[in-house]
C-alpha cells in the first residue's frame, strides 16, 4: 500500500489532521468523535503524560503543569519580547534553555517547546494510523504566514522529535485557500480570515492559474477565541458573586468548569439565539452548603461582551489592506478560517468591511488541514492535485548587518518563495583578513533592532586596502520558508555557508535524544496497553470461573475428583486475580494457560453435570 | 472540496449528552432513546453503542429487580453515616441524635464517663457488605423516623474511642482487602478517614499515614477495572445532601462516558488519592454507573 501523507494544522489551541481520500480531503475524527484535538500537554501527578482533550479538560486544575498555546513560544529566543509576554500570561513556569530558547517546566521535568508540539503531532498522527490502519511518517505541517525561519525550522524540529518527516511546511491561510479552490477554478485575490482559539491572522492572496500567492499578511498573536471565554467567564463570576458573595476564581475546581462551560456556551450560541449554563454543585460554603450555578446567556449578551474584541479584527484588516494597496472592491472572495468565525457578528463585521458575503463553502476549523493533506498528496502524487503549483512569501524582510549597525536588505518581505539573491559587499577595513556575516530577518534599519537569525565568519581574504576586495553574498529561501546564506571570496572563491538555523533552535543531538526518548515512551504506554489487555482478558476469565465454581463444587462434591483437586484450582484462581489487581504482567503470563484449562475443565464439568441431570 | 453539510457528529454528540442528562434524573426510557437515535445517526460509534448496550442491560436488571437505582429523593442516603450512625448507637447509648434531619445535631450527653463497649465487628462487616452490595437502601417509607446524622461531624465519639474504631477499621479494611471483599474494604477504609479527620489533637496521623497505601488498593479494587468509564447516575446537585463535597461534583462534570476512571483521576486536579477515594464515595452512593472499556 503506498504511503499516505497527512496534513496537520498545528494550531495554537487546537489541531486537525485530515488525509486525500481518494480525491477529497478528509479530516479525521478522534476517538471521541471531535475533529479538532486541543494542542494542550500536560503531566500528572502521577507523571502521565496528557494530549488533548483529556489535558485540556485539567487545564485549570494542574495550571502549572499544564503547557497550551506553545506555538507562541516555538523558535523564539528567551529574550523576543513575544517570549516575555507569554511568560506574564501563563501559569506554566518558563525558564531559559541552553541556547537561549524557551524551555517549559511541567512537574520536574524541563522540555523543549518543539518537544510539547512533538507530543500534539505525535496525538494527530496516532489518530491518523487508528483511522487509516497503518504507520504514517510523512506530513506536511502548516504555520502562520508570519513564522520566521527560526519558527518554521523549530516546527520541523517538533516533527522530527515526533517520529514525522514533514516533508514540507506550507502558509495556513495558503492551506486555507488551497482546499478553499481544490477541484474548482478559482482566481483573483482571496482574504483568509483565521480567528482561532488563540490568535488572529488575516492574508491576502492571489491566486492565478493554480498559483496560490500570500501578497500580504498580519496579525495578533494574542487574541482569539479563549479571549471570547474570557470575557463569559469573567461575566459569570460577577454574577454569581453579586447573588451569592462568593468568589469562584478562588477556586480552581470551579474556574475548570467554568471555562469548559463557557467555552461550550460560545459554541452553541452560533446556532441557537440563548443556551443555559447548568453547574450543579459548584462550590460550597463550609458546612458543605452546595451552591449551584445557573444562568441563560443569550447571543447578544455575549455579542456585547466581545464587541472590542471582534472589532480589533477588523481593525487589523483595515491595515493589512491599506499596507497591500488594496481595496474591497478588488477581491474576489473572503474564506474564513477558524472556529471563532462561526459566531454569526464576527461573519457580519466582516461581510461589512469587505462588503461581501464570505465564503461558507469549507467548515473553518478543518480548512487548513485539508489543504495541508492536499499539498502533501500533491507533494507524493502529482496526479493528486495536477496543475497545482504552491507559492508562498516570506512574510520578513533579511539581510545582513553592514557598516554602523545598519540593515541592508537583500530580499524584500512579501518576496515569493523559493528565491535566491546575492549582493556584492566590500571590505570596510584596510587590511582587513575576514567578514563577519550577521544575519537578520525584520523591517528596521538598525539590523539589532530586527530578529537575528544567525551568524558565520568568511575569512582568509587578501589583505589590501579597504573596498578592494569584494565578497559575494547570497540568500536562498527553500519552498519550506528555510533560510541559507552563503558569502564567497570573489578572488578565490573561498566559501562559507549557514543554513540558518535560528539561534534558539535545537541541537542535532538534542533532536535525536528527544526523538529517541519520545520512541522510548511510546513503546513504554504500548507495553501498558498490551499489559492491560491481557489484565482484562484473564479478570473474564477469572469472573468466568469463580462463577462457575460453586456448581462445580455443587457436581464434584463426593466425586474421586476430591476437595484436593479443588483447592488447586482455587490457587491458580487467588494466583489470577492477585495478578489481574496487581497488573502483573509477568504473573498475568504465568497464570494464562492454567486458568485456561482450570475454565475448560469448569465448562466440562457444569456441561456434563447438566446432561446428567436431564 | 468538501461541502459543508449538516454537522452529524454534533447532533450525535448533543444527543448522547441529553440522554446523560436523562439518565442521571432517573429517566432511562429517555436516556435510551436518545441513545439509540444517536446510533442511528452514526452506527459505528462505539461509545454510542456502548451506552445503547448499558441502557438495555440496565433496563432488563431493574425489570428483573437485579438493580435498585439510587433513590430519586432530594436526600440519597449515603450508607456510611447510617452505619456509623449504627455504631454510635451501640457504643453509646447516651447519644441521642436529634429527630431534625436538617440540623442533625447532637443533643444530649457525651458518652464521657461511661464503659467502652464491646464492638460487633462481625456484625459490622456484614452491615458493610450489605451496604456496599446495595442491598440495604432505605425506602421512602423510612422517612418519618428519627434517622442518623448527615455527617460523621455530628458524632460525638472521644478521643479513646475514635483511635480503638480507627484501628479496629483498618484492621478490617485489611482483612475484607485480603478475601477480595473490596465493597467492605473500600468502606472501612473510608470510615477510619472519616473517624482521623475527625479526631481531636493531636490526631491520629500515626494510625492512618501506614494505612494510606492500603486504603488506596481498597478503594481501587472497589472501583474495579481502571479502564471503564464512569457516568452519572444521579444529579450532581444532589450529592451534597448525601456529604459529599465538590470534589465529587467536580470529577461527575468530567463524566463523559469516554473518560476512564484512570484518566479521570489523571486529570482530576487532586492527589491519585484523594481522586480515588471521592470516586469510591460516588461509587458507593450509587451517584454513578461504570461503563465497559472504550
Amino acid at each position: 500500500m503506498a504511503e499516505r501523507v497527512i496534513g496537520i494544522d498545528l494550531g495554537t489551541t487546537n489541531s486537525c489532521v485530515a488525509v486525500l481520500d481518494g480525491a477529497t480531503p478528509t479530516v479525521i475524527a478522534n476517538r471521541g468523535g471531535y475533529k479538532t484535538t486541543p494542542s494542550v500537554v500536560a503531566i500528572s501527578e502521577s507523571g502521565k503524560r496528557l494530549v488533548g482533550h483529556i489535558a485540556k479538560r485539567q487545564a485549570v486544575t494542574n495550571a502549572e503543569n499544564t503547557a497550551w498555546a506553545v506555538k507562541r513560544l516555538i523558535g523564539r529566543p528567551w529574550t523576543s519580547p513575544a517570549s516575555q509576554a507569554v511568560k506574564a500570561a501563563v501559569p506554566y513556569p518558563l525558564l531559559e534553555g541552553p541556547h537561549g530558547d524557551v524551555r517549559i517546566r511541567l512537574r520536574d521535568q524541563v522540555f523543549s517547546v518543539p518537544e510539547i508540539s512533538a507530543y500534539v503531532l505525535q496525538e494527530m498522527r496516532a489518530i491518523a494510523e487508528e483511522h487509516l490502519g497503518q504507520t504514517v511518517s510523512k506530513a506536511v505541517v502548516t504555520v502562520p504566514a508570519y513564522f520566521n525561519d527560526g519558527q518554521r525550522q523549530a516546527t520541523k524540529d517538533a516533527g522530527r522529535i515526533a517520529g514525522l518527516d514533514v516533508i514540507r511546511i506550507i502558509n495556513e491561510p495558503t492551506a486555507a485557500a488551497l482546499a478553499y479552490g481544490f477541484g474548482k477554478k478559482i482566481d483573483g485575490k482571496v482574504v483568509v480570515f483565521d480567528l482561532g482559539g488563540g490568535t488572529f491572522d488575516v492574508s491576502i492572496l492571489d491566486i492565478t492559474n493554480g498559483v496560490f500567492e500570500v501578497v500580504a499578511t498580519a496579525g495578533d498573536t494574542f487574541l482569539g477565541g479563549e479571549d471570547y471565554d474570557k470575557r463569559l467567564v469573567d461575566w459569570l463570576v460577577q454574577g454569581f458573586a453579586k447573588e451569592h458573595k462568593v468568589d469562584l476564581r478562588s477556586d480552581a475546581m470551579a474556574m475548570q468548569r467554568l471555562k469548559d462551560a463557557a467555552e461550550k456556551a460560545k459554541c452553541d450560541l452560533s446556532s441557537v439565539r440563548e443556551t443555559e449554563i447548568n453547574l450543579p454543585f459548584i462550590i460550597s460554603t463550609g458546612r458543605n452548603q452546595a451552591f449551584h450555578l445557573h444562568r441563560v446567556v443569550t447571543r447578544s449578551k455575549l455579542e456585547e461582551l466581545t464587541l472590542d474584541l471582534t472589532e480589533r479584527t477588523i481593525q487589523i484588516c483595515r491595515l493589512t489592506m491599506e499596507d497591500a494597496g488594496i481595496r474591497a472592491e478588488d477581491l474576489n472572495e473572503v474564506v474564513l478560517v477558524g472556529g471563532m468565525t462561526r459566531m454569526s457578528k464576527v461573519q457580519e463585521l466582516v461581510g461589512e468591511f469587505f462588503d461581501r458575503e464570505p465564503c461558507k463553502g469549507v467548515h473553518p476549523d478543518e480548512v487548513v488541514a485539508m489543504g495541508a493533506a492536499i499539498q502533501g498528496a500533491a507533494l507524493v502524487d502529482a496526479a493528486a492535485a495536477p496543475d497545482m503549483l504552491l507559492l508562498d512569501v516570506t512574510p520578513h524582510s533579511l539581510g545582513i548587518m553592514v557598516a554602523g549597525g545598519h540593515f541592508h536588505r537583500l530580499i524584500e518581505r512579501n518576496t515569493t518563495v523559493p528565491t535566491a539573491k546575492s549582493h556584492v559587499f566590500t571590505t570596510v577595513r584596510d587590511d582587513q583578513t575576514s567578514v563577519k556575516i550577521v544575519v537578520f530577518q525584520g523591517e528596521a534599519d538598525r539590523a539589532e533592532e530586527n530578529e537575528l537569525l544567525g551568524e558565520f565568519v568568511l575569512s582568509g581574504l587578501r589583505k589590501a586596502s579597504k573596498g578592494e576586495v569584494e565578497v559575494e553574498v547570497t540568500f536562498e529561501i527553500s519552498a519550506d520558508g528555510i533560510v541559507s546564506v552563503a558569502a564567497q571570496d570573489m578572488e578565490t572563491g573561498a566559501e562559507q555557508s549557514i543554513t540558518v538555523t535560528s539561534t534558539s533552535s535545537l541541537t542535532e543531538g538534542e533532536i535525536a535524544r528527544m526523538a529517541t526518548e519520545n520512541q522510548d515512551h511510546m513503546v513504554a504506554a504500548r507495553a501498558e496497553e498490551e499489559v492491560e489487555k491481557e489484565r482484562q482478558r484473564i479478570e473474564k476469565l477469572v469472573d468466568e470461573a469463580e462463577a462457575l465454581l460453586p456448581k462445580v463444587e455443587e457436581i464434584l462434591a463426593g466425586t474421586p475428583f476430591g476437595e484436593d483437586s479443588l483447592d488447586n484450582v482455587r490457587l491458580i484462581l487467588d494466583d489470577a486475580r492477585m495478578a489481574v489487581e496487581r497488573r502483573d504482567a509477568g504473573g498475568l503470563e504465568q497464570v494464562a494457560e492454567p486458568l485456561m484449562r482450570t475454565l475448560n475443565m469448569f465448562r466440562g464439568v457444569v456441561d456434563s453435570g447438566r446432561l446428567r441431570s436431564s | 472540496m468538501a461541502a459543508v453539510g449538516k454537522d452529524v457528529a454534533l447532533d450525535m454528540r448533543q444527543l448522547v449528552q441529553r440522554g446523560f442528562d436523562h439518565h442521571e434524573r432517573g429517566r432511562l426510557h429517555d436516556a435510551l432513546s436518545d441513545w439509540e437515535t444517536a446510533l442511528r445517526l452514526d452506527p459505528r460509534n462505539h461509545q454510542v453503542r456502548r451506552l445503547v448496550e448499558f441502557a438495555r442491560q440496565r433496563k432488563t436488571e431493574i425489570e428483573t429487580g437485579q438493580h435498585t437505582p439510587a433513590s430519586r429523593r432530594d436526600t440519597v442516603e449515603s450508607p456510611i453515616p447510617q452505619f456509623l450512625a449504627a455504631l454510635t448507637e451501640r457504643r453509646s447509648e447516651g447519644i441521642h441524635i436529634s429527630d431534625d434531619r436538617k440540623s442533625s445535631s447532637v443533643v444530649s450527653e457525651t458518652i464521657e464517663d461511661r464503659e467502652t463497649p464491646q464492638h460487633d465487628w462481625t456484625l459490622m462487616a456484614a452491615q458493610m457488605t450489605n451496604k456496599a452490595a446495595g442491598n440495604e437502601r432505605q425506602n421512602d417509607s423510612h422517612d418519618d423516623e428519627p434517622s442518623g446524622p448527615d455527617t460523621l461531624e455530628d458524632l460525638n465519639v472521644q478521643p479513646g474511642d475514635v483511635r480503638a474504631s480507627t484501628t479496629e477499621l483498618i484492621g478490617e479494611c485489611r482483612a475484607a482487602l485480603n478475601e477480595n471483599r473490596a465493597g467492605p474494604a473500600s468502606l472501612a477504609g473510608e470510615l477510619a478517614l472519616q473517624l482521623a479527620e475527625r479526631a481531636p489533637p493531636p490526631g491520629l496521623d500515626d494510625l492512618i499515614a501506614p494505612s494510606l497505601a492500603l486504603f488506596e488498593r481498597a478503594f481501587r479494587a472497589f472501583m474495579g477495572n481502571p479502564h471503564t468509564c464512569p457516568i452519572r447516575a444521579i444529579a450532581t446537585e444532589t450529592i451534597a445532601d448525601q456529604g459529599l463535597d465538590k470534589r465529587a461534583a467536580f470529577l461527575m462534570s468530567r463524566m463523559d462516558g469516554l473518560t476512564s476512571i484512570a484518566d479521570l483521576i489523571d486529570s482530576s486536579g487532586m492527589s491519585r488519592f484523594d481522586a480515588v477515594r471521592v470516586m469510591a464515595s460516588l461509587k458507593r452512593a450509587k451517584a454513578i454507573d461504570i461503563l465497559p472499556p472504550m
